[in-house]
């Protein structure tokens, strides 16, 4: 079993098992898919993971044939079967994400009623806003494959959630008299 | 025009044997098409791919919204010519003539495509003039799979008019047809499939 992968290094084995890239189509695939909206990749942390990838033997890059050729980067057989397994791993493992939600809730009776009510549709708003956003991105990468619509869709059916759950609590706490 | 069902359909149409030339009836289908000139490699032929995903973008959620799992991604289809078809052979890319065009559900009216050209100009600014939702009727076809590089198309395309054409006694009866069944920018060039029709008489 090979050892685990960082998010960086799963991504760019991902993007080079597709097909044969260099450093800088890489890059230019990671922008324009707007990789970087869930991961931090740096431009030049690129070549940085790619020689972690080699190093570990699941890619392998091939010489450059002209002066001007770049350096292409190839998946390997255990490349390929890193992939599979870390795959797996990141479909099935349920990591838990925390938000800055649950730390204010806590804290909830140190603030006055109406700075309390403000700030649940304060954030309401911002959860729209969001969702509008993302359904931008959603449009202007199309034609995305099936499995990329439902990554969106992931997204798009949390913050959707999370705006009932606003709704209902600002609703609720709306109408309850306030504790002091 | 005939009403189809895009899937039942699908393997006729969209998935010919690859190891020899077929001859199919299509029937009349209606497409969002956006026409222009000159290399397929330029700005203009990437920014009418761009225009007419987004334009199908509110069909396609509503189209998804009615077949639920029956629903199949349409592809990327290109009508090809040249002033002198020898260009097309040739491959001389600046004297390309290409119609870009993607299939809609037969049931897309007036209103729907409105709606997804007002999504496009939201994005995208001023529309191209050429923008349109038209019915391309091809009839009998005869048609191949390619697999393999898009440079290779030429070879294919060789091999029709210069031999199965010509052997068969038939002539073309509009233009040359090429569907892209994969995504180019996340399919290697090895593994990318083109369905190549051509309407003969």
């Amino acid at each position: 079993m090979s050892e685990s992968l960082t998010d960086s290094e799963l991504l760019v084995l991902g993007l080079v098992s597709e097909m044969p890239r260099h450093g800088y189509e890489l890059e230019q695939v990671i922008e324009q898919r707007g990789m970087r909206e869930w991961t931090q990749i740096g431009f030049s942390s690129i070549y940085f993971v790619l020689g972690k990838l080699e190093k570990k033997g699941l890619v392998t890059s091939e010489k450059p044939t002209g002066a001007k050729a770049k350096k292409s980067f190839l998946m390997t057989e255990a490349g390929h079967q890193a992939l599979i397994a870390q795959t797996l791993s990141a479909i099935t493992t349920v990591r838990p994400t925390y938000s800055s939600l649950l730390l204010g809730m806590i804290h909830w009776p140190t603030l006055q009623r109406d700075q309390a009510l403000n700030a649940l549709s304060e954030r309401a708003e911002a959860i729209q806003k969001e969702i509008s956003r993302i359904g931008n991105i959603q449009l202007d990468q199309q034609p995305l494959p099936d499995h990329v619509e439902a990554l969106f869709d992931y997204s798009i059916a949390q913050l959707k959630s999370e705006a009932d759950w606003l709704q209902k609590t600002l609703d609720y706490m709306t109408c309850k008299p306030w504790n002091t | 025009m005939t009403t189809t069902d895009f899937r039942d359909r699908l393997y006729e149409l969209y998935r010919p044997p690859s190891d020899r030339f077929t001859f199919v009836d299509v029937p009349d289908m209606q497409f969002a098409m956006i026409d222009g000139h000159g290399n397929p490699e330029g700005e203009a032929f990437a920014q009418a791919i761009k225009w007419l995903f987004t334009v199908i973008y509110p069909i396609k959620l509503d189209t998804k919204k009615r077949l639920g799992k029956r629903f199949v991604e349409p592809p990327l289809e290109c009508l090809w010519w040249a002033d002198d078809m020898i260009d097309l052979v040739a491959g001389n890319k600046d004297k390309l003539k290409w119609r870009l065009m993607i299939v809609l559900p037969h049931w897309t009216d007036d209103t729907l495509f409105a709606q997804g050209v007002e999504t496009a100009i939201e994005r995208l600014g001023e529309k191209p003039a050429s923008l349109q939702r038209g019915i391309l009727t091809e009839g009998r076809s005869v048609q191949i799979l390619h697999k393999g590089p898009y440079e290779d198309l030429r070879n294919v395309c060789a091999k029709l008019h210069q031999e199965f054409l010509p052997e068969h006694s038939l002539k073309p009866n509009g233009h040359h047809h090429e569907i892209y069944l994969n995504d180019p920018t996340r399919t290697a060039p090895e593994k990318r499939k083109t369905v190549i029709r051509q309407p003969v008489i």
